[in-house]
């Protein structure tokens, strides 16, 4: 099985390095010499550099031998942003050093692969918004003397959701800027605010905000005010068009971001209730990038 | 990313070292002055603290420069100019280093080596070879590695076992790349030494006193404890200088060949190609000269052979027999009788203080040694020739001035003599079963035409010649040092070709049936052996958790379930969903990492 792997194997690509370029004309400039002088202890070096040279090639077409790479998830990768993907690598008996996964946008680097799988994180940037297929990865190495850069594209069709864009600039700016300054207020009550009076205690609640000084005949409770704010709801009409889901994503980003809770709205297709956090951010944004 | 830094910085260090060391091996101690500084850097650079100023710098770079400009016009201009870039670099080195100076310090490093393979040819070339080898290759593999990598003890074996197999593959290519009977251009030898043009009297001791080995005598048998070595013959003296007959050249042949000889022996001999004679050293008189790669001139007349063109290499082989008949009449020898007039009338008063036997040679060579002393002799006279001052007032001398004064008083008595220059050593390696001729082995003796032949004879009192004894490790030593000069620094285009016909008849045995046959029926049995020890290896070494896994996976297998690629442990147990494979391996994780007693993983194996 193994053999017939390695008969039906994709070629794999050289580029010479400048240093492999330097020490091939050098090996034939010192060939020509030792085979012109006839000393036999130049003949030792010029065989040493010889064999060098076929250990490079030989050791780096091993190196990246029996390779089996599989996309397993991602991590958030906004349009226009490098997000990670991450790639399940494993290899077979003989192990590869100095391995270099790339995408189009960027490589990930691992210094030593065994047949255990490894998990490593390959980083992407995604161009257009929604479900995008990266077709094949590829995996370079220098190894072992840095003369050859050896690479292979292995296929992983792998399908990474890219979310739409969070950079805009929103025009949101009197509702955002008041908040921030503080100049909101609420009328819920909550116990992270300013201090509102006192009411009685009720049994079950916390013992921590009993008044104890005015607490003489019957316990009292100190009441404050919440931080928190009304949920916001965004709505998007039935055909949004691609800038309106990226002003969206951005709003949302930024809410959840200053701590409101955010829910979105859909004419037609879903409601997602508000809520807060980065999970809910992730799902947020995957239902903008899946529209 | 300080120890990967570290170890950059040891490879450049050894380099530097390994460089001085072959200097010093090779040119003397001059080299390790220009080396010193470098050093000096590399120990300030480790103790953190910068030594010169860019300005100073600037300053002692120039001093250099002028003080190499007379140096370029010695001899050896390319060495020159790569001791005055590794001085620079040196100078770099004190000033500002930066990660570029280490790839300069391994590329000098490298060309000082090889430069040094002209001039470094014993043993120790080969040690410093698979030293030098190793630290490049660990050198360009370190040029991969990022920095912030550690390099661990044991990966660390695992480079230099791999480095090492890759050293050993290089040593088998040397034996297999082809060698070139023809050179396309030529480069002029000017070393030469063992090269007598003409010989002062009292002159051969003062430049042979090294140890150094000059090449070894392989006789077919050895009849002798000892063996001489002729090198050079002179007929003309002049009260102080002996000189070699001026129409040397009448009678050369380019080859002469006498065959058909019963007595015939074979004497090879071994050069080291570090000192090159301008005359062939032959034991006794050659009768046949047998070398590819010049050509031999060799007057019949004299029994002298030199080479007409001096080769770079030489490497021959002479079948030497007992003196043959040689049709040379007594006519046709006067110069043989010439004895310088300054000496003449000094010489008669001597033989008449002689008391003749029957035997004229031996009796003046019974006088000399009772007379004189062996020891050493500088002349010092100005108003009497040098031999005079030996023979009448010093009575003290070595070898040259015991043959000069016995050729000359046979000469007074109507003898044709002349002088023999060459070695006379009395050291035999046992193991490798040659003669070892050392500089300090040199000798000088006479020869006297009798009958039609030239016979040896030494006045020199016997027994003064030390015999070296050696070690036993020192003749070991000396036979590797031989092994290393015939089978690897002389390896030729003929030795190469050699070994094909040696291995050509076994080849076209082998291509017969029954041959190939059995050869197939080898490398099964090899394939089948390996196979064995395999699974002995396997069954005897390998641990317990290990064999456990091997038995998860056969029970899986006979479920109907295989492990994907890819898949881990877990994911494939809960694909399976057996829940004693989720609790196998939880417990194999358990004993593989977590250092737990394999008895666990026992019993649910025993589930299976």
């Amino acid at each position: 099985m193994k053999l017939k792997n390695l008969l039906n194997r994709p070629f794999d690509r050289v580029k010479i390095t400048p240093l492999g370029r330097f020490f091939s004309v050098f090996t034939l400039f010192f060939g020509i010499a030792t085979i012109n002088s006839g000393n036999n202890l130049l003949y030792m070096i010029l065989a040493y550099l010889l064999i060098l040279l076929f250990a490079s090639g030989i050791l780096s077409t091993v190196n990246i031998l029996f390779l089996h790479v599989q996309a397993t998830g991602q991590e958030a990768i906004y349009k226009k942003r490098t997000g990670n993907i991450i790639l399940k690598v494993s290899k077979g008996k003989i192990p590869g050093f100095f391995l270099y996964f790339c995408t189009d946008t960027g490589c990930a680097f691992l210094p030593v692969l065994t047949s255990r799988v490894a998990l490593i994180k390959v980083p992407y940037k995604g161009k257009k918004r929604g479900i995008q297929t990266i077709s094949d990865i590829t995996v370079y190495s220098l190894f072992p003397f840095g003369f050859a850069k050896r690479w292979r594209n292995i296929r992983i069709d792998a399908k990474v959701i890219v979310f739409p864009a969070i950079d805009r600039d929103v025009n949101d700016e009197y509702v955002f800027r008041r908040y921030l300054q503080g100049e909101e207020s609420s009328s819920k009550r909550g116990f992270d605010g300013e201090f509102r009076g006192l009411r009685r205690y009720k049994a079950g609640e916390s013992l921590y905000h009993i008044h104890w000084k005015k607490s003489f005949k019957e316990l009292n409770l100190k009441e404050f005010g919440t931080m928190e704010q009304d949920s916001l709801v965004f709505q998007l009409s039935q055909d949004p068009s691609e800038d309106d889901i990226d002003n969206v994503a951005s709003m949302i980003h930024q809410w959840l971001k200053a701590g409101k809770s955010v829910g979105l709205f859909a004419e037609g297709r879903f409601f997602v209730p508000p809520s807060k956090g980065s999970t809910h951010e992730y799902n947020l944004m995957k239902r903008l990038a899946l529209l | 990313m300080r120890k990967a830094f570290v170890y950059r910085y040891h490879t450049s260090y050894m380099i530097a070292v390994l460089t001085i060391l072959s200097a010093m091996f090779g040119r003397g101690i001059h080299l390790v002055l220009f080396f010193l500084p470098l050093f000096m850097s590399y120990i300030f650079r480790l103790s953190g603290r910068v030594v010169l100023r860019k300005r100073e710098g600037n300053i002692i770079a120039g001093i250099i420069s002028i003080v190499f400009i007379p140096l370029f016009f010695s001899k050896d201009v390319f060495v020159m100019a790569l001791y005055y870039l590794l001085g620079l670099l040196t100078l770099k080195l004190f000033v500002s280093f930066e990660r570029k100076d280490y790839d300069h310090v391994t590329l000098l490093g490298f060309l000082a080596f090889s430069l040094s393979t002209v001039f470094l040819y014993s043993i120790w070339y080969m040690l410093l070879f698979l030293v030098f080898g190793t630290l490049i290759a660990f050198y360009l593999f370190l040029r991969i590695v990022p920095d912030y990598i550690e390099i661990t003890g044991k990966s660390l074996n695992y480079i230099f076992g791999t480095f090492a197999i890759i050293m050993v593959f290089s040593l088998m290519l040397f034996f297999l790349l082809p060698r070139n009977p023809y050179m396309l251009f030529g480069m002029n030898v000017t070393q030469a030494s063992g090269d007598f043009g003409e010989l002062e009297v009292g002159g051969l001791a003062k430049d042979a006193l090294s140890s150094r080995v000059l090449l070894r005598v392989k006789p077919p048998d050895k009849q002798n404890n000892f063996i001489y070595v002729r090198s050079r013959v002179f007929v003309s003296f002049d009260g102080a200088k002996w000189s070699s007959l001026e129409n040397w050249e009448t009678g050369v042949r380019s080859r002469v060949i006498i065959s058909e000889n019963p007595g015939m022996r074979t004497m090879r001999f071994r050069f080291f190609p570090a000192v090159r004679f301008r005359y062939v050293p032959l034991t006794e008189y050659p009768v046949l000269l047998l070398w590819e790669k010049g050509r031999f001139a060799f007057n019949r007349n004299l029994m002298e052979v030199r080479i007409e063109k001096r080769p770079v290499k030489m490497d021959y082989t002479v079948f030497s027999t007992p003196l043959p008949n040689i049709p040379l009449t007594v006519k046709m020898l006067p110069e043989y009788l010439e004895v310088p007039e300054s000496v003449n009338r000094y010489l008669r008063n001597i033989i008449n203080s002689i008391s003749f036997s029957r035997d004229t040679l031996g009796s003046i060579i019974d006088f000399l040694r009772k007379n004189y002393k062996y020891g050493r002799f500088v002349p010092e006279m100005d108003t009497i020739p040098s031999i005079v001052e030996f023979l009448l007032y010093k009575k003290k001398g070595e070898c040259t001035e015991f043959a000069t004064a016995f050729v000359l008083l046979a000469r007074m008595l109507g003898y044709r003599t002349r002088l023999v220059v060459g070695f006379l050593t009395k050291e035999f390696n046992p193991v490798g079963g040659y003669f070892i001729v050392r500089e300090k082995d040199a000798h000088a003796w006479a020869e006297v035409f009798e009958k039609g032949k030239w016979v040896r004879y030494d006045p020199t009192p016997s027994g003064l010649f030390h015999v070296n004894l050696i070690a036993k490790i020192r003749e070991y030593y000396d036979y590797v040092q031989y092994l290393w000069f015939t089978r690897v620094v002389e390896y030729s285009y003929r030795d190469q070709m050699h070994v094909a016909l040696k291995i050509m008849p076994y080849y076209w045995k082998l291509r017969t049936v029954r041959a190939g046959k059995l050869a197939g029926y080898i490398i099964v049995a090899l394939l089948l052996l390996s196979m064995i020890i395999y699974r002995l290896y396997a069954m005897l070494f390998i641990s317990f958790h290990k064999k456990a896994l091997r038995h998860f996976f056969r029970y899986m297998k006979k479920n109907g379930f295989v492990r994907n690629r890819g898949e881990t442990l877990m994911e494939f147990a809960i694909r399976s969903g057996d829940k004693r494979a989720e609790e196998f391996v939880k417990e194999y994780y358990e004993v593989k990492y977590g250092g737990k007693s394999p008895e666990g993983l026992k019993r649910i194996l025993k589930s299976f």
